[in-house]
């Protein structure tokens, strides 16, 4: 067996489950998941359960048993695995991603480092700036995906191959990270004892009510991608594409702009968004019936032209893209190639 | 291009293919994986190549490319359609050129594609016989030297921000045209996805630079931002007590504040923003840096419209660099041709001067850059 390295102890494994160093400890402390069945150890199984409702009321960040946090994790995630359903893998990877980002933010320098070496990115650190260096392709893997203008390169600074940046900034880049291992754990996990089955088939009725929308914006998704999306341009696609891994506040005033000027009602738009990971249906339809004047100061918003969504990197442009200005242009552009052909 | 006139071009293109095709082999990476497309003579492109190392030299000579390209990733199957080809990692492509620096200022002119008149200023029909107009784009000392400017910026850039050992994995080429493209092949950044390009792409150009969003008072924007400070004069957008706020602001690293600054100011923030784009930046053609599947000019292959080499610049000697007697193909051979407009010209170290609509004797060479740009015709050998 690998050596346990010394800043492992139960209570890291307790704050970042997901770092593969944890798994060596856990091996060490954990028993047989039928033991946890037994009147004594009950309340191992309904405390994973809780950490696994998690996504429905949040995460928590305090906790009094190390042990029991650190197993709750890994019993939680077979409960999440047996519900054999991927979005709810991601809300859960979302909530502990959201878990990890505020623990980071009270961690010390070094053990940030840690963490961020054992999830395979060799930090830079500069105690003489208290910044963190990341080297450029792995800073850019993870902040492609945040897409606010905040995360350019250019903001920070950048030297010899490695982006300078804050605490909170590695915080959210770890954390960010750390979705795909979570992910990684739920996926990997092959054999589901059949009382853990059962409180997986518990959870779902508690999500009840969150997937039955999923599945009405899933027809919607259908719809748009076979009706509709071939006019779309690579922008708009690329939003539709990833609405379930969560999309930046721009990206998605954007697609709900181009979606109301397609001719989308209001209740379809909404019930699209519920693929969000951190979807809030009351906010959502607010802001939705915001965009389309419904509420608040009346405007109808506009579609973002193109010069805007280029400075939100939310730009992927094709060869139609070079002559327009609007991501509309792009429809009636691409169907008088067509016609043309 | 007329009929006889194609025919000497194919012929010059087919002995310098037949001399050099060896070099074109040795100057591409994983010749496998990539996708080769060419032009040929009758303007016909052909696409979706894949060809084996080993047959490589044959097959050039053989097909003789007018214009010659490869695609900027490596597939599993390169000569599939588009969907299917399998990306596996790609080079990471810059494209220079001077039609998109406002600096460059190259010499434009208009002809008349009817009576070969040559007109100076922009018109839309020949003020002589109404013939349709040709605006040709001739690369001058002037914009070849601003061209280097930026090629220079990119190579700092590469090098001492991204960190790209640039005499390992990058290299550096005239286009061949009028520009300059460099190709990365770090293996780290043959990774990035398009997202990721995106962002090398907004970095290298400061598109979209807004000091509104910046973080870190070390960035480089903010040392550049003070010196602009320290230089300026009083005027319409800003007073001598703001301009030494700002200083004190960033001597004491107060990012918050100097955000604060420039929020508040609107003209302030757009002309400090628009000189920092311009000062940082460097103007690359954005597409072909993102595109994963580009196809650009394969190395030390002639271009079909000047016939000049794409040729590899060493990384200390751009300054050097003239592409008119370095890039040139020269066969020794002397050529008889009809100019509409020469342009005064420094071709393979001798000086040629302007000359209106008349016979000249030029290099070969020089006669197929001038036939090719749609300033003469009538090659004849002498």
């Amino acid at each position: 067996m690998r050596k346990l390295e010394e800043n492992i102890n139960s209570n890291w494994v307790a704050k970042y489950p997901f770092d593969p160093a944890s798994k060596q400890y856990l091996k060490t402390v954990s028993l047989d998941i039928n033991e946890y069945f037994s009147e004594d150890l009950i309340h191992v199984i309904d405390y994973s359960f809780t950490r696994a409702l998690s996504i429905r009321y949040g995460p928590k960040y305090e906790w009094e048993n190390d042990d029991l946090e650190a197993i709750s994790y890994f019993i939680a995630s077979l409960i999440i695995r047996g519900t054999e359903n991927r979005y709810i893998y991601y809300m859960y990877a979302d909530t502990e991603s959201k878990r990890a980002y505020k623990l980071l933010l009270r961690e010390e320098e070094d053990k940030i480092a840690n963490l961020a070496n054992h999830l395979g990115i060799p930090l830079n650190i500069s105690y003489e700036l208290g910044k963190y260096g990341i080297p450029i392709t792995y800073y850019l893997k993870v902040a492609s995906r945040f897409l606010s203008p905040h995360w350019k390169m250019y903001y920070n600074q950048v030297l010899r191959g490695y982006v300078y940046i804050e605490k909170r900034q590695i915080a959210r880049i770890i954390s960010e990270l750390a979705k795909d291992y979570i992910i990684d754990d739920i996926e990997k996990i092959t054999v589901i004892p059949s009382k853990i089955k059962q409180y997986s088939e518990k959870l779902l009725a508690e999500l009840s009510g969150v997937l039955r929308r999923i599945e009405k914006s899933t027809d919607i998704m259908d719809y748009i991608r076979t009706k509709e999306s071939k006019y779309y341009p690579p922008c708009i696609k690329w939003m539709i594409r990833n609405i379930g891994s969560g999309l930046p506040h721009m990206a998605r005033f954007t697609l709900v702009t181009f979606l109301l000027k397609m001719g989308y009602t209001i209740d379809e738009i909404v019930s699209l968004f519920s693929r969000t990971p951190d979807y809030n249906p009351e906010r959502t339809r607010y802001q939705v019936e915001h965009i389309s004047g419904l509420r608040g100061g009346r405007k109808v918003y506009a579609v973002p032209s193109c010069r805007t969504l280029k400075s939100y990197g939310l730009c992927f442009p094709d060869q139609i893209c070079i002559r327009i200005k609007h991501p509309l242009q792009y429809i009636s552009r691409i169907k008088r190639i067509e016609r043309a052909r | 291009m007329k009929e006889p006139d194609k025919l000497i071009f194919r012929e010059f293109f087919k002995t310098y293919y037949f001399l050099n095709s060896k070099i074109i082999r040795r100057e591409i990476r994983e010749i496998a994986l990539r996708e080769f497309a060419y032009m040929d003579f009758n303007d016909v492109m052909h696409r979706h190549i894949a060809i084996k190392e080993e047959d490589f030299e044959n097959w050039v000579v053989e097909k003789i490319p007018r214009d010659f390209y490869h695609s900027s990733g490596y597939y599993l199957f390169p000569d599939k359609p588009m969907d299917n080809k399998m990306w596996i990692k790609g080079e990471v492509i810059f494209d220079i050129d001077i039609d998109h620096i406002t600096a460059c200022n190259p010499t434009k002119i208009w002809i008349c594609t009817n009576c070969d008149e040559v007109y100076f200023n922009s018109t839309k029909e020949c003020e002589i016989c109404h013939g349709s107009i040709n605006e040709v784009l001739i690369l001058n000392e002037y914009s070849c030297i601003k061209a280097k400017d930026e090629l220079k910026k990119l190579v700092n850039l590469l090098n001492s921000d991204l960190g790209i050992d640039m005499s390992k994995f990058a290299r550096i080429y005239f286009s061949g045209s009028r520009g300059f493209h460099v190709h990365v092949f770090d293996p780290s950044f043959m990774e990035l996805g398009q997202r990721e390009r995106v962002e090398i792409k907004d970095y290298i150009t400061y598109e979209m630079f807004d000091i509104t969003y910046i973080r870190s008072i070390t960035a480089k924007a903010i040392v550049e931002l003070k010196k602009i400070m320290e230089k300026m004069t009083e005027s319409e957008v800003i007073d001598d007590k703001i301009r030494s706020k700002i200083i004190d602001l960033i001597n004491k690293g107060k990012v918050s504040e100097l955000k604060g600054i420039f929020r508040r100011r609107k003209r302030l923030r757009e002309y400090v923003n628009i000189l920092l784009r311009q000062k940082l930046g460097v103007c690359v053609d954005s597409i072909v840096t993102v595109d994963l599947s580009r196809l650009i000019r394969v190395p030390y292959s002639l271009h079909g419209k000047t016939g000049l080499i794409k040729k590899r610049i060493e990384i200390d000697k751009i300054d050097e660099f003239y592409p008119f007697s370095d890039a040139v193909y020269n066969t020794g051979e002397k050529a008889k041709v009809f100019v509409k407009y020469l342009p005064n010209i420094l071709w393979l170290d001798r000086e040629y001067e302007e000359t209106f609509k008349s016979y000249v004797e030029v290099p070969m060479s020089l006669a197929i850059y001038l036939v090719g740009r749609g300033l003469a015709y009538g090659i004849k050998r002498i």
